[in-house]
């Protein structure tokens, strides 16, 4: 790894960053439709022209589109993202408080679901047409093709509601509005949705690494190293697993990157305040400066990374060499 | 920690198994007549009962006991749809100020719903009565005597007159700095001036004659009154995070935990008649499923809703134990079928006369299900108008498919045959062909696409008039469709039905055409003099007019309105249903609601 | 000395429609100690299937297996783990057959440390000895696959067969991925070390050429069968078999369009047409 090479891909990372910046710019402006006009017309049946014009006479929205543009950039590198249009507060606040509510469930769900896809997918990948390989495959299949909101709903309804082991939504109990909110009583309402959003992305993982092992039992260093009477959980371990692992590297940096988005739906039905919810608001509302925060956000998460998988992978693949472009 | 959760666990499961038990309609205990108040007498009795035969538990005589003194008591938690429905509000300040529906803020007047065929009602808050100068260019309001704000300050008519001046001068665009500007300041650009003569007596100078002033303050969107004691200070609106919350209500701000939940509690000093609940706890459910999971459980008391829940889902918990359902009339969506009147063939009046004998209203209803009744007036809802709907115009748009027919030909249609399917053929000699777009709040519940199901059968299968396309489109372009398709449907909520005054809806208004590009110069002019008029029984007759010139020219036909189900925890409180149907608001209904299960004592 | 008798692998192929391919169809033959069988054939015809069957890399489903007068088919797993080193093989692509992970050093250690052949001062004495019998020395120990050449590479597997001392090698196709030059270094490496070990060999290849020079005796493959077995100059100077014949013809002419497919009898007979050379009657 060298400088040069870090500084080039921070270069390249900084251009890609500047053209999502301006695609999303104009895509959000092409959007039909406009907050103000949408809430007048929601309360008055006509959205009163003036009232319309004072609005985004306020907010800048009537100056030539250049203008605003330029402003627009101005402030995202400056890091003033203004307010946002239903919470009145500052865009930033809004969008860190969601992030921790979304990290809370998104974190342990996908640490989980990488940590058992990959378990379980060496497993069946390896023992590939065994009766465990076939019944893992197969409830993958069926996990994955059930709809995800209906999942979450089911979910809910038997582990709720029926069995009666945890809450129906929410973060915390209403006794936390006297006493404070308790780490451990958090932790009982993440447990469903955590779960659900365990089911929805193990399956991904499952498969990937599972066809990334059947490649690499396939190899002749594995049939080597059997014709040399290594054990079978020896070669699993030191030559198999490693090797099979690579393919993961990228998929466990997106989908990293992917957690910040959150789950609209795993969201909606545990009532969870996150990010998912919180894009869906703003985009059903026309909310701009929010939006255009959130999107933000993603590109900076998705464009990190992207060179942290670059950063990671010479480290566990020694054929890789970044920066040698011999 | 997990001692909690097993005891948790277990309440619940007692809490269900006495759902179970218990009859749905349970009583306060004590009350042995029924009449919700336990009468020093039948607190005595209760006592007895509870020293002798030991038949009511402590906790039930505590009960009792708030009960007859009147002290608030326990908890009742209510779930809503969005963190939106949380204190503090946000979203709120840079529309109308304080939020005027979280039951810590009140402003002078709420609205009432009419009794069917009665008159206008309104219920006072911070003001005990009022009255204007016959020409409505004075309103006077005398403010109640006994109220304060929840920090103590008294509250007078400086906090009222306040308000006004808050919104006059939060109303420039141009003020210096963003986030000064109050989107709703519109609500009193009628107002000329506001005078004080005393502490309790306000006195609002109209620039223009204003009938309905009382109508404004009250509803779409309505306004709280602003303590001005502490809003003195505030510059920025838009920005302005409060945390304290001090408001007249009966209810004052407890606490929050963001994005889920928020608690109000029972202000000992409220002016009005002091709630039977001592808490009030929302419960942000984003869900409709989960609300009702929650209610069925036990975890929440009631749902609250613009809408209440959807008719399909009420009636599936109507016999769920524990749990009530009040049906409002017509307190959902009404829903038309409109015509664009100036794009072929809606510009042709006797066309749309014609069709209106054409909607199956019987027949939407029945597919749309539990709660849908068909719309026999030509535009306002005898539940929400009262007396103000022309009986004259009543009826007049019954389905008879051969009257339609009829009055087709007469207007220069020719009903023709083609592979033997009906064909109309318009007065200039082509088959009619019609486009409607689905969006818009008629897309609720899918209910456009039953109209359309049920238009098809007649207006296709009978009438020969092609329906082309039903195309989806987005709400935010669904303005232009309308522009450029002669039918479309809407689904405005029930309360752009209660006024004659709501009739401006088909005015060609100064801000340019209307939903229906309806352009009649008798009722343009007619609803000039309707808003200039002040004398009741005069605006009741240009009322009557109108719906005669609608009943006339069928801008739209109405199809059905949508009842309201509303579900709450009928073994817990008691009390609903009068409060549900009578309106006035969140407020009254969890004012005048009691506790009738010690339960909900327990959890506070 | 290597006795195969009767040997039978079948896979078994679609989901919908099971069938099953005989890749082996009874195979019988003897290698005696210290000699190079050669196995030829056209690719597909189970040439590497029977390689990997004898070693029990792939199961066999019927036949017998004899490795120095110790029965490889009558083993259990942990048993036949203990004898794998006895027994070992070369892939054509030395490339894939070495974990790209691991350096040179650990690649031909590992055999070492997991049969406990020595103290760690040992085993590393040991590798640096192998890696210059294959012709490399101690600088290449640090190195890893992509780092060096195919050449290398083979000789590093090589290295890495010889640490186990094995007494039988499956070498399959070991050079066809090399370059002329280098496949001579490494035939010449093979065979100087078979001797030098005293390995015995089976060695499969599609080359007759290659075949001439590191076999003593020579089988023909088709279909899973061997249709012809005998000493390298009787069978491939005096083909019998029509299908060696056209082998044989194909190698001189340069190579053809691909072989006509040739009847094959159901239940097929071997005669013996001069002594050690058995060959299947044809139709």
């Amino acid at each position: 790894m060298n400088g040069i090479y870090l500084l080039k891909r921070l270069i390249t990372s900084f251009a890609a960053f500047c053209i999502a910046v301006t695609i999303m710019f104009a895509l959000l402006r092409l959007m039909p439709g406009d907050y103000i006009t949408m809430y007048l017309e929601a309360i008055y049946r006509y959205a009163p022209p003036d009232v319309v014009e004072a609005f985004n006479h306020v907010y800048g929205l009537d100056r030539p589109i250049l203008e605003q543009y330029v402003i627009y950039l101005l402030d995202a590198f400056r890091g003033n993202w203004g307010y946002s249009f239903i919470y009145k507060v500052p865009v930033l606040t809004v969008i860190g408080e969601r992030l921790v509510w979304t990290l809370i469930l998104l974190l342990p769900a996908t640490i989980l679901a990488t940590l058992a896809g990959i378990g379980i997918g060496a497993y069946s990948g390896w023992r590939r047409g065994s009766k465990t390989d076939i019944a893992l495959l197969n409830s993958m299949i069926i996990i994955r093709a059930i709809p995800s909101y209906w999942l979450a709903l089911m979910i809910l309804i038997i582990f709720a509601y029926y069995l009666n082991l945890f809450p129906l939504g929410g973060y915390v109990d209403t006794g936390a509005l006297t006493t404070g909110i308790d780490p451990l009583d958090v932790a009982n309402h993440a447990v469903l949705p955590v779960l659900t959003l365990f089911l929805f992305s193990v399956t991904g993982t499952y498969y990937l690494m599972r066809s990334s092992m059947l490649m690499t039992a396939g190899e002749d260093y594995i049939t080597t190293a059997r014709a040399k009477g290594l054990d079978e959980l020896m070669i699993l371990r030191k030559h198999a697993l490693k090797n099979a692992m690579l393919p993961m590297v990228t998929l466990i940096t997106f989908e990293c990157a992917g957690m910040i988005t959150g789950s609209i739906f795993v969201e909606t039905i545990f009532s969870w305040p996150g990010l998912g919810m919180l894009t869906y608001k703003a985009l059903a509302v026309r909310d701009l400066p929010l939006l255009q925060g959130i999107l933000l956000i993603d590109t900076l998460f998705v464009i990190a990374a992207n060179i942290a998988a670059d950063l990671i992978y010479p480290l566990v693949d020694p054929r890789v060499q970044v920066g040698d472009d011999a | 920690m997990t001692g909690r959760y097993i005891q948790k666990i277990l309440v619940c499961c007692a809490v269900l198994l006495l759902a179970c038990c218990v009859p749905a309609a349970a009583g306060i205990p004590g009350d042995t007549d029924g009449d919700t108040v336990v009468s020093e007498k039948e607190l005595a009795t209760a006592i007895l009962d509870h020293l002798t035969a030991g038949r009511l538990s402590a906790d039930e005589l505590s009960l009792a006991a708030h009960n007859s003194l009147h002290l608030p008591y326990g908890q009742l938690v209510v779930a809503v749809a969005g963190d939106r429905y949380l204190i503090p509000a946000t979203s709120y300040i840079d529309q109308k100020g304080v939020p005027a529906d979280s039951l810590i803020y009140e402003g002078l007047v709420t609205k009432l719903r009419p009794k069917e065929g009665g008159p206008k009602e309104y219920l006072g808050w911070l003001a005990e009565r009022w009255e204007s100068s016959d020409d409505a260019m004075t309103w006077t309001f005398y403010l109640v005597r006994n109220a304060a704000w929840h920090d103590g300050t008294p509250f007078t008519s400086a906090d009222v007159r306040f308000t006004y001046e808050y919104f006059r001068d939060h109303g420039n665009p141009d003020a210096p700095g963003a986030g000064a500007y109050l989107v709703n300041s519109a609500i009193f650009k009628n107002v000329a001036s506001v005078e004080c003569p005393d502490d309790y007596t306000v006195v609002f100078h109209m620039k223009s004659c204003a009938p309905l002033f009382p109508e404004t303050l009250a509803t779409g969107p309505g306004i709280a009154v602003f303590p001005a004691h502490i809003w003195r200070d505030i510059d920025l609106p838009s920005t302005y995070i409060d945390t304290a919350h001090i408001g007249t209500g009966p209810f004052a701000y407890g606490s929050t935990i963001p994005g889920t939940l928020s608690k109000v509690t029972a202000y000992e000093g409220y002016h009005g008649e002091k709630p039977y609940v001592r808490e009030v706890v929302t419960k942000n459910y984003e869900d409709e499923d989960a609300q009702i999971l929650a209610l069925r459980r036990g975890d929440v008391d009631f749902i609250s809703g613009e809408f209440g829940l959807s008719p399909r889902k009420a009636e599936a918990l109507k016999d769920a134990p524990g749990i009530g359902i009040c049906r409002i009339p017509s307190g959902g969506q009404a829903f038309e079928v409109a015509f664009t009147s100036d794009v072929y063939p809606a510009t042709i009046p006797e066309f749309r006369r014609a069709l209106s004998h054409a909607v199956n209203r019987e027949r939407v209803c029945w597919l749309v299900g539990e709660g849908a009744r068909p719309t026999e007036t030509v535009f306002l809802l005898p539940a929400l108008a009262g007396d103000q709907v022309n009986p004259a115009t009543n009826g007049l748009f019954s389905y008879d498919i051969a009257e339609a027919k009829r009055q087709l030909a007469r207007a220069g249609f020719n009903l023709t045959e083609e592979n033997g399917r009906p064909v109309l053929l318009g007065p200039d000699g082509k088959p009619v062909e019609i486009t409607i777009p689905l969006a818009g709040k008629a897309s609720t519940n899918a209910v456009d696409q039953k109209i359309v199901a049920v238009l098809k059968e007649d207006w296709e299968g009978k009438l020969g008039i092609r329906i082309v396309e039903t195309p989806q489109v987005d709400d935010s372009v669904y303005l232009d469709w309308i522009a450029k398709t002669a039918v479309h449907f809407d689904g405005m909520p029930g309360r752009w039905h209660e006024d004659i005054d709501r009739l401006d809806n088909f005015q060609r208004s100064p801000l340019g055409e209307n939903y229906y590009h309806f352009d009649n110069e008798t009722f343009n002019g007619l609803i000039t003099e309707l808003k200039s008029t002040a004398d009741p029984d005069k605006r009741e007759e240009i009322g009557f007019e109108l719906q005669e010139i609608l009943a006339e020219e069928v801008p739209c036909i109405p199809v059905f309105s949508q009842d309201a189900f509303m579900a709450y925890r009928s073994d817990r409180f008691v009390g609903w249903d009068a409060a549900l149907l009578g309106g006035g608001g969140n407020i009254r209904l969890f004012s005048e609601i009691r506790p009738a299960s010690a339960e909900v004592g327990l959890r506070a | 000395m290597i006795e195969v008798t009767d040997l039978e692998t079948c896979f078994s192929t679609g989901f919908i429609r099971r069938r099953v391919v005989r890749a082996v169809d009874g195979v019988s033959f003897r290698i005696e100690e210290g000699e190079t069988l050669g196995l030829v054939g056209e690719s597909g015809c189970g040439k590497t299937t029977l390689g990997r069957s004898i070693l029990r890399l792939v199961e066999p489903d019927r036949g017998r297996i004899v490795v120095d007068g110790t029965d490889v088919t009558a083993l259990s797993r942990s048993e036949l783990r203990c004898f794998r080193p006895r027994m070992q093989m070369i892939f054509q692509d030395a490339y894939t057959s070495l974990n790209p992970r691991m350096r040179v050093r650990e690649s031909v250690a590992e055999p070492l440390k997991i049969h406990r052949m020595g103290s760690r001062t040992d085993i590393d004495r040991r590798v640096r000895e192998l890696i210059e019998e294959v012709g490399l020395n101690e600088e290449h120990l640090n190195r890893r696959p992509y780092e060096l050449s195919g050449g290398q590479n083979q000789r590093v597997v090589l290295a890495r067969v010889l640490a186990l001392k094995p007494r039988f090698l499956v070498a399959d196709e070991p050079t066809s991925a090399l370059d002329v030059s280098v496949q001579a270094q490494i035939l010449n490496l093979i065979r100087d070390l078979g001797h030098d070990y005293r390995m015995t060999c089976l060695y499969i290849s599609h080359d007759l050429g290659v075949t001439r020079a590191m076999s003593s005796r020579v089988a023909v493959m088709l279909e899973g069968r061997i249709v012809e077995i005998g000493r390298t100059a009787d069978v491939l100077d005096r083909p019998s078999h029509p299908y060696t014949r056209r082998l044989v013809d194909a190698s001189l002419t340069g190579p053809c369009a691909s072989l006509e497919r040739l009847p094959l009898p159901a239940a097929p007979t071997t005669v013996e047409v001069r002594s050690g050379h058995w060959v299947e009657e044809t139709v």
